[in-house]
C-alpha cells in the first residue's frame, strides 16, 4: 500500500479510549486546581494601592485568567482528539484511503469538532 | 520603586494597609499554584508519551494524515508546557511577594504598640518627635518591601491563550501586562509561522481560551483613612503655636465631634482655651485642680488636673482637648487678663449648668520651655464652637458684707 495509509486502527482506538480517560480526569482534575485559584483571585495587596504593588497584582490577575482559561481549553482539546482519533480509528477500519484523502478526511474530521466545540462553547455562554 | 507612596503616610496609616495581608492565605496560594504545576506536568508527561504511541502505530514518517493530528497533539502539549512554567514562575513569584508582605509586617507590628505608647505619653510629639522615628521605619519597611515586589513580579508571567485550530502563538513570547490581549496572526491561516502548526488551511472555527476576568482589589481600607503627614508637623515654629493643624500633644486624645452633635459648652474652645463663662472663680476658689493638689503662685488655678466647677465631673469631662494655645503661667482659667481669652457675651458661669471643662497641661507644668507663653495666648481662632447660653441663675451670689475675724472663743486671744 505505497499511497494508502499505514495505521493500525485498534492501537489508535486504544489510544483514543486512553486520551478520554485523560480528558474526563487528568485534564478536569487540572482545570479544577485552575478555577480554584481563580477563584481565590488576588491574595496580596488588597488595601496597598502603590504603583509596585499594583502593577505585581494586575500581572497576578492576569497570571490567575490565562492559566485558568487554558487549563479549562485543554480539557475540551484533549476531549476533541479522543473523539477524532476515535473516529479516525473506525473510519480507516474500513476504508482504503489514498494518503492525500487521508489527510484530507483528518482536517476535516478535526475542523469539524473544533467548530462543533467553538459553536457548544458559544451556545453556552449565550 | 521609589514612586515616593511611603513619604505621606505615618505608621498607622501604613499599618492600616499592611494588617489585613494574610500570609497564610498567601501560602496557601503558592502551594495550590505548585500543586497545579505538578498535575500539568504529569499531565503533559502523559500526553507526550501518548503522542509517542500514536506515531509508533500511525507513523507521520509515512503518512502526512498522522502529522497532521499529531501537530494539533504538538500544538497542545507546547502550550501546556507554556502553562506549566509559567505557573512555576507565577508560585515563586508570589511567594516572594507574600514573604516581602510578611517580613514588612513582621518589621511595622511591633512598632504599633511602641509608636502608640509614644503617642500618649506626656511627652509631645514636637518635643521629641517620638512618633517621626517610628513613623519612618515603618515607611522604610515598606520601601524594601515594595522594592522586593517589584522584583518579584517580574516572575508572574500570564501563558499565552491558548487557541486550536489556529495558529498556535509562539510559546516563549513575551507577554505585556498592560492588559492587552495576546494576539495571533491568522485565523485559520495556511501556515504556522514561526514556528507554529497549521491547522490544514480549511478556515474553519477555532477552539479558543476565553480568560474571566479577575478583579483587581484596589483601594483604601474602608476605615480609618490614611493620614497623610503635613510636611512640617511638629517640627517648626515655637511650641504651642497654631500650625499646620497644630502640634500631636502627648496623652491627648484628638477631639472629634460627632456630626450632627454640638459641642458640649463647657469644655475649652479648641481654638482659643477660653472656657466658657469667661470670669474668675467666685471666692478665688482653686479652679481645676483635684481635691488635694496643689495651687500655684497666688493662688491661681492653673496647671492641675482638669475638674468641673463644683467638682462634678463626668467620664465626658476628663476626656482631653486639643488646644491650639497653652495658657501662661500662673493665669487665670477664664480670667480677663490674657488677651483673647474672654468669654463669649452672656455667657458668664454658664460651665455650672452645662458641664465641667478641661484645661491642657501646659508645656510649663513640665519644667519644659515656659519663656514661649506670651507668643501663645495671640492670635485667631480657626475654628468656631457654638456654645449654649446660660439660663438665669438659680443661687445669687451672696451680697452682704462679710466679717473676717477669728470669732469668738479662739483660745489665746481674750477679748
Amino acid at each position: 500500500m505505497p499511497d494508502g495509509v499505514q495505521i493500525q486502527t485498534d492501537q489508535v482506538n486504544e489510544f483514543a479510549q486512553d486520551l478520554r480517560a485523560d480528558a474526563d480526569k487528568g485534564f478536569a482534575s487540572a482545570a479544577d486546581r485552575g478555577a480554584d485559584l481563580h477563584a481565590h483571585g488576588v491574595v496580596f495587596g488588597a488595601h496597598i494601592d502603590s504603583a509596585a504593588v499594583l502593577a505585581a497584582k494586575k500581572r497576578y490577575a492576569r497570571a490567575l485568567e490565562n492559566t485558568d482559561a487554558n487549563l479549562r481549553t485543554y480539557k475540551l482539546a484533549a476531549g476533541i482528539l479522543a473523539d477524532v482519533a476515535e473516529q479516525i480509528a473506525r473510519d480507516f477500519a474500513h476504508a482504503d484511503m489514498t494518503s492525500e484523502a487521508a489527510q484530507l478526511h483528518v482536517q476535516k474530521l478535526l475542523s469539524g469538532a473544533i467548530a462543533d466545540a467553538d459553536r457548544a462553547i458559544a451556545e453556552g455562554a449565550a | 520603586m521609589a514612586d515616593g507612596y511611603w513619604d505621606g503616610l505615618n505608621l498607622p496609616a501604613i499599618w492600616n494597609k499592611v494588617q489585613h495581608e494574610n500570609a497564610c492565605t498567601g501560602a496557601d496560594r503558592v502551594l495550590s499554584w505548585d500543586s497545579l504545576s505538578q498535575e500539568v506536568r504529569d499531565q503533559h508527561t502523559r500526553l507526550l508519551k501518548a503522542k509517542e504511541n500514536l506515531a509508533a502505530v500511525w507513523p507521520p514518517a509515512h503518512n502526512t494524515s498522522a502529522q497532521v493530528f499529531l501537530r494539533y497533539m504538538d500544538g497542545l502539549a507546547a502550550s501546556m508546557q507554556q502553562t506549566l512554567t509559567r505557573a512555576e514562575d507565577t508560585r515563586a513569584g508570589l511567594r516572594g511577594i507574600i514573604e516581602a508582605i510578611g517580613a514588612a509586617q513582621a518589621k511595622i507590628q511591633p512598632l504599633v504598640e511602641v509608636r502608640d505608647n509614644a503617642t500618649h505619653d506626656i511627652i509631645p510629639r514636637w518635643a521629641d518627635h517620638a512618633e517621626d522615628e517610628y513613623d519612618e521605619k515603618a515607611r522604610q519597611a515598606m520601601r524594601e518591601a515594595e522594592a522586593a515586589i517589584a522584583d518579584h513580579s517580574t516572575q508572574i508571567q500570564p501563558p499565552t491563550l491558548f487557541r486550536m485550530g489556529g495558529m498556535i502563538e509562539e510559546p516563549s513570547e513575551e507577554i505585556p501586562i498592560d492588559g492587552g490581549e495576546s494576539t495571533y496572526a491568522g485565523g485559520g491561516g495556511a501556515t504556522g509561522g514561526n514556528g507554529g502548526i497549521v491547522n490544514g488551511g480549511s478556515g474553519l472555527g477555532a477552539l479558543h481560551a476565553t480568560p474571566i476576568p479577575v478583579e483587581v482589589p484596589h483601594g483604601p481600607p474602608s476605615a480609618p483613612a490614611p493620614v497623610v503627614i503635613p510636611a512640617d508637623t511638629g517640627t517648626g515654629g515655637p511650641p504651642g503655636r497654631v500650625q499646620g493643624g497644630g502640634p500631636d500633644l502627648a496623652g491627648v486624645m484628638p477631639l472629634t465631634p460627632a456630626p450632627g452633635t454640638p459641642p458640649a459648652a463647657g469644655p475649652l474652645s479648641p481654638a482659643t482655651g477660653v472656657m466658657p463663662g469667661g470670669g474668675a472663680v467666685p471666692g478665688g476658689g482653686a479652679l481645676g485642680l483635684v481635691p488635694g493638689m496643689a495651687v500655684g503662685a497666688g493662688g491661681s488655678a492653673m496647671g492641675g488636673m482638669p475638674a468641673p466647677f463644683g467638682g462634678r465631673a463626668t467620664p465626658v469631662s476628663r476626656q482631653a482637648v486639643p488646644v491650639r494655645t497653652a495658657m501662661p503661667s500662673g493665669a487665670v482659667i477664664g480670667g480677663g487678663g490674657a488677651p483673647g481669652r474672654t468669654g463669649p457675651a452672656g455667657a458668664t458661669r454658664s460651665g455650672r449648668a452645662a458641664g465641667p471643662s478641661v484645661v491642657q497641661p501646659t508645656a510649663g507644668n513640665r519644667g519644659r520651655n515656659g519663656g514661649a507663653d506670651g507668643e501663645t495666648v495671640d492670635g485667631t481662632a480657626d475654628q468656631s464652637w457654638e456654645v449654649l447660653q446660660g439660663v438665669a441663675p438659680v443661687i445669687e451670689p451672696d451680697t452682704r458684707p462679710a466679717r473676717h475675724d477669728p470669732g469668738p472663743g479662739v483660745i489665746g486671744l481674750s477679748r
